[in-house]
């Protein structure tokens, strides 16, 4: 046999034993090989739990001024402060929510599922009252101007969310509902608008005298916004 | 859970993660290095420095490009390389660090024993060429087969297989040598 040969064969063999399959193991080489992979030199570490502490305490440290700068500009006075921090939040949450997932190997998987505490079945009633009774109500309840009569709100600054449903509701905004949140020496016109639809989603466009105003409504994910960059 | 949801667990940046992944790695980690430079006081500078890189990146990491273990593993394999170019390291072993290995606290025969092991196979690894170090460490303690090392250190696969082969010759001819039963 030619060394390469030897090599693959021992690569083989040597990928079986790695993987813990079980066998003869009379072969010196692959009990050098046991003794390589087996051999846990961590305990001479004399930093190990100061170093975990201290970068759990950066970690923390980092998200508590992220949070603190960005709720201190949300609250600011300023309106272009505020609409930018605003931004960084919804972008924040959206990345949060589409962090790519991570691949585990089988043995790392096996320590993690062992540390897991058991989890309690749900019992019936919970599943069947706790969604359908409390969360569907609370939709439902949305007054429909929610989104709309920001009047009570006047002067307490940052954003209000507005609630889904209205959204989707045809409705004809009115003078009126549009006078609340009036300010300064604005002018009331109703101008048509424009429906268009397509494959993406639909649109409603405006065309006034200082230009075109378009409100879109279609489905996006996050690498619409978000531009995937890797180390 | 379905079975291929149970094929891999998946994890998210976050404080509690970040933990995870160093309880995880941290072991790991540390073997490929202390088997790169030996000196434990050595391995926990770079080993640190390697989760340093991990807290700030892993936001960015990007499971469609490579394997999380990858992706450790050449932030680990950039610091040692990185500890050496500098000056601050090098992988040979000195005498006060192979004293190092064993503990001077006294110690029941058994775990002597072990330690005397422990030592003997830094030596012995250390007598290897840094190559070989580096394909060796990476195949014992990575976790990540031929082809991905072939792929990170840019050797060829059946290369990578013939330094492994060689080096563990090496180490198993001059460990029984030294006295060492396999």
């Amino acid at each position: 046999m030619t060394e390469k040969e030897l090599a693959d064969k021992f690569a083989a063999e040597l990928d079986r034993k790695l993987s813990g399959a079980k066998g003869p193991d009379s072969d010196p080489m692959l009990k050098m090989a046991g003794m390589l992979a087996g051999t846990d030199f961590s305990s001479d570490s004399r930093v190990r739990d100061s170093l975990r502490a201290r970068l759990m305490a950066k970690r923390a440290s980092r998200v508590e001024s992220f949070w603190s700068r960005l709720r201190d500009a949300i609250v600011s006075p300023h309106p272009a402060w505020a609409a930018g921090a605003a931004c960084v939040l919804v972008l924040t949450v959206a990345g949060l929510l589409h962090q790519p997932s991570v691949k585990l190997p089988d043995t790392a998987r096996q320590d993690e599922t062992a540390a897991m505490p058991a989890i309690a079945p749900v019992p019936d009633e919970v599943a069947a009252n706790a969604v359908a009774q409390a969360v569907a109500p609370a939709y439902r309840a949305v007054p429909a101007t929610a989104g709309l009569a920001g009047g009570e709100r006047k002067g307490q600054g940052g954003f209000v969310s507005l609630p889904a449903v209205p959204l989707m509701e045809t409705r004809e905004i009115s003078p009126d509902m549009l006078r609340e949140n009036m300010t300064g020496d604005s002018v009331i016109r109703s101008v048509p608008g424009q429906l268009k639809g397509g494959d993406e989603g639909e649109s409603i466009s405006w065309d006034t005298d200082d230009g075109t105003l378009i409100l879109e409504r279609r489905a996006i994910t996050a690498d619409t916004i978000f531009e995937r960059r890797t180390i | 859970m379905t079975g291929s949801d149970e094929d891999h667990k998946t994890m998210s940046d976050g404080a509690l993660d970040f933990g995870t992944v160093y309880d995880r790695y941290f072991s790991r980690v540390y073997n490929y290095v202390r088997y790169r430079v030996s000196s434990p006081e050595a391995a926990d500078d770079i080993t640190g420095r390697v989760f340093e890189q991990i807290l700030d990146k892993l936001a960015s990491f990007n499971p469609d490009r490579a394997p999380f273990e990858a992706w450790l593993f050449a932030i680990a394999r950039n610091a040692v390389t990185d500890s050496f170019r500098s000056g601050r390291f090098t992988g040979d072993m000195e005498p006060e660090e192979m004293e190092a290995v064993a503990s001077s606290e006294p110690r029941p025969e058994e775990t002597l024993g072990r330690e005397e092991d422990r030592r003997l196979l830094l030596e012995a690894v250390s007598g290897l060429d840094e190559r070989s170090r580096d394909v060796l460490a990476l195949k014992f303690t990575s976790g990540m087969n031929n082809r991905e090392i072939a792929a990170m250190t840019g050797l060829g696969e059946s290369n990578v297989a013939v330094i492994i082969y060689r080096a563990v010759k090496k180490l198993q001819t001059d460990l029984t040598a030294k006295g060492m039963v396999l």
